[in-house]
């Protein structure tokens, strides 16, 4: 890109002028600490949940009760084939992590894709539009945000019973408020643009002004909030499980792991530790990653 | 590590003690740590385990089965005999009294039996003496109880569960006032009750002692503390003496712990997993006989009985061991066998598996590992976890064709109360099998103990045959105590207090 407007300075200033936004962006993005962390953390998890079937030493759900609660390497009686040790079930737990991964992942993906096309198809029609839409959309964000999340959640996944793609479609329908509040009026300031006036005024449809003007527009704060959604959702994943609600056993769910070591608090605490750790740090991961995105894309907006 | 433990737990107990009565051998105080309070302390009104061992201490049964050899002792009573297959006659000691000083007698006999099967009177735990029809005063220390249909294990009840409440004390104050100061003639009274918080027992001094003994320990705390490691906590910081139900890891690493140790205590709780081999559920693959023989050879029982529990024993009948009737030499038994396991399902049609629901209500890891060594074979299980009533609820509405449960008995020493129970045409039954019921029935209907063994016997050996369910293992729990307790555990899941003694 960089010779590219070396070569033609003169001949292309529209590209000059993308290329030199491109650099600019780079060297935010580099200069930026929360997002090398957080991205580089977040990619390397990625990359352990892609890879786990060659990364895992043993199969996650192959039990032997023989060989239960082995400790992990920085205690005694530690077994080198079991580096994090065995679960209750004598199943690897560096392998379980390893899978666990990709649960966590999944749920935190999925959900906030499902919550995103919800939130963001409603907050942007509110806003564009206003009027009797708008406050039709506001009095269904007002009922969903005065829905307890974690309650709705248990009493749905307690009807219809826990799995995996019960705890991603609950949460996928619970959790869109936050998109919809945001993009409404991210819509509501973008649709009063100039451009969005030429653009009604030389006759585009709706659909396209809303699609090709509108969006790309808001689009920042999209992945903005994404990104915090999918802290949001693998958390309440972890909740969920914990409360025996939500991924269900044999599937590693990091939450669920941390359940299944609350009996061994007081004596084994690294059952429930390593866990919490690794879900910690994820979530974590995520939510710096959030940050600076946000930070880059509208510097303007930092406070 | 151990001083760390220590010091965690010591922090943990002075975060969590409400009343620290700091526990132990020099004020003469035994600080027993529980989970659950009983609802009520009018003990046929509630059906905890705290409440029904609480009865043991508080009152007194005519009979008295001896925790050591199983024989029927007189206690309350000096004698009881059948005068006819439905009919017993009871002769009473005279020398008793309650804790208020009221003199024991026939009308407390005849009055507690008659209230408590009275349905009008709605008593929770009335299936107790519901088994008798009446009872009828004969004399000023004579009763005569009427059966109204044959009834095998009543002198079982009478030795254990069916305990006398004062007539003239109950009618004076009612029922819901007898809760809060219960009076009994046991080897306890209740000298104080603070809801929500603990209960305190005082050794009754003029205690005629009986076949049970009088008391060795002159006060009881009893606390509840919802939380195992809290209680744990509890134990090793002094504050407790007594704790139970702890599980094997527990009870292992409290065995380090210098001033306190854990034993593990056999129950008669018996694990089983229940087909709904009927097929009052709809169709699924559990019908085939095939299919659940085969789940019984894929499931490693011996492994999960000692390395995930510890202290019980694996069985092949559906009873336990020292229950009365639970002997059947020719009943099959099924060995952990992957290989046959997959042959059979393959003879079933099912060479590659299934998929099945699975509901179970307790011990999370003990079914997980169930489904592993289901999956071993191909069958993939998939766990459906409920709250027990509603489980229970759910299997009598012919809703669950496959589940991992747990039975108690009730205490009860005798077939009757599990056996019988699964496999008599109740709602609790997804066998239905006629012959096994006929078995049973005829064991049910006779008090001839030859007879009900040899009834019981085929009935044993035919549920173990058709595959009907297969019992998995008996409970043990693990009960955590002070160095300077002397306690000793029994099968009947009761925590007998007043033969503990300090060292």
């Amino acid at each position: 890109m960089n010779d590219i407007s070396a070569d033609h300075p003169k001949l292309d200033p529209d590209n000059a002028l993308r290329s030199n936004l491109t650099k600019h962006l780079f060297r935010r993005i580099s200069a930026h600490n929360s997002i090398l962390i957080g991205g580089g953390v977040l990619g390397a998890i990625v990359l352990m949940a892609l890879f786990a079937p060659l990364l895992a030493p043993h199969d996650p759900f192959s039990q032997d009760l023989s060989r239960r609660l082995l400790p992990p390497f920085w205690m005694e009686d530690n077994n080198p084939k079991h580096i994090l040790g065995t679960d209750n079930l004598g199943r690897d737990y560096l392998s379980r992590l390893i899978y666990g991964a990709q649960i966590s992942l999944m749920i935190g993906v999925c959900t906030a894709i499902i919550s995103g096309i919800i939130g963001s198809a409603l907050g942007i029609t509110a806003g564009y539009f206003g009027g009797r839409i708008d406050a039709v959309i506001t009095f269904i964000i007002t009922t969903r945000l005065s829905m307890p999340i974690v309650l709705v959640a248990l009493a749905v996944v307690a009807l219809v019973g826990g799995s995996l793609h019960a705890v991603i479609l609950v949460l996928g329908f619970l959790l869109w408020d936050r998109y919809a509040v945001v993009m409404r009026s991210a819509t509501q300031q973008a649709r009063n643009m100039d451009y969005v006036s030429a653009a009604r005024a030389i006759g585009c449809p709706t659909w396209r002004v809303v699609l090709s003007e509108i969006f790309p527009n808001v689009v920042n704060n999209l992945i903005v909030i994404a990104t915090f959604e999918v802290a949001h959702a693998i958390l309440l994943e972890a909740s969920l499980s914990f409360l025996g609600l939500g991924v269900q056993p044999p599937d590693p769910s990091w939450g669920l792991m941390i359940a299944e070591g609350k009996e061994f608090l007081l004596f084994d605490p690294w059952v429930i530790t390593i866990p919490g750790i690794a879900l910690s740090i994820l979530v974590l991961a995520v939510n710096m990653l959030g940050d600076g995105i946000r930070d880059v894309s509208a510097p303007e907006n930092r406070n | 590590m151990n001083k760390w433990i220590k010091f965690i737990s010591f922090l943990m107990a002075s975060l969590f003690t409400v009343s620290a009565a700091h526990a132990g051998k020099e004020n003469d105080t035994l600080v027993w740590v529980t989970k659950f309070e009983p609802p009520t302390y009018n003990y046929y009104d509630q059906t905890l385990r705290e409440g029904v061992i609480l009865s043991r201490h508080i009152w007194d049964s005519l009979y008295w089965r001896d925790l050591e050899t199983g024989e029927f002792k007189p206690h309350l009573a000096t004698k009881m005999e059948y005068s006819n297959p439905t009919t017993i006659d009871i002769t009473l000691r005279k020398d008793i009294v309650f804790h208020n000083g009221e003199k024991f007698d026939a009308d407390d006999v005849v009055f507690t039996i008659n209230e408590i099967i009275n349905p009008e009177n709605k008593y929770k735990n009335r299936k107790l003496i519901s088994w008798a029809k009446k009872a009828e005063k004969t004399g000023q220390y004579s009763v005569r109880l009427h059966l109204g249909k044959i009834f095998a294990p009543a002198m079982e009840m009478l030795s254990t569960a069916v305990v006398m409440y004062p007539d003239e004390y109950y009618k004076k104050v009612g029922k819901n006032a007898f809760a809060r100061a219960p009076i009994g003639t046991g080897p306890y009274k209740a000298a104080e009750i603070v809801p929500g918080k603990h209960l305190v027992l005082e050794r009754n001094e003029s205690y005629f002692g009986g076949a049970k003994g009088k008391a060795n320990i002159s006060k009881v705390l009893m606390r509840f503390v919802d939380e195992p490691n809290t209680q744990i906590a509890e134990l090793m910081s002094g504050n407790a003496d007594l704790i139970w139900r702890l599980n094997k890891e527990q009870g292992k690493k409290l065995n380090r712990v210098s001033g306190v140790s854990a034993v593990a205590g056999e129950t008669m709780r018996v694990g089983y997993l229940q087909f709904d081999s009927s097929g009052s559920t709809g169709d699924h693959p559990l019908k085939n006989i095939k299919v659940r023989q085969a789940i019984s050879h894929a499931i490693d029982r011996e492994s999960i009985a000692v390395n995930l529990q510890g202290g019980g024993q694996v069985l092949d009948l559906f009873c336990y061991p020292t229950q009365v009737g639970c002997e059947s030499p020719d009943a099959p038994k099924y060995k952990y066998d992957p290989a046959k396991a997959k042959q059979l399902l393959a003879e079933a049609g099912y060479p590659n598996g299934f998929e099945i629901d699975f509901y179970a209500y307790r011990n999370r890891n003990f079914a997980e590992a169930m489904m592993g060594f289901m999956a071993e074979v191909g069958i993939k299980a998939n766990m459906e976890w409920m709250k027990y009533s509603a489980l229970r609820d759910k299997v009598r509405k012919d809703e669950v064709p496959f589940n991992f449960m747990t039975w108690g008995s009730g205490s009860v020493n005798d077939v009757f109360r599990i056996t019988s129970y699964f496999f008599n045409h109740s709602s609790d039954d997804l066998a239905l099998d006629p012959d096994v019921k006929k078995y049973l029935d005829a064991g049910d209907g006779t008090i001839v103990l030859e007879d009900r063994k040899k009834n019981y016997s085929e009935a044993l050996r035919l549920i173990a045959e058709r595959a009907h369910a297969l019992p998995l293992f008996s409970y043990a729990y693990y009960y955590g105590m002070s160095d300077d307790l002397d306690f000793k555990t029994t099968p009947d899941e009761i925590v007998h207090l007043y033969r503990a003694k300090w060292k």
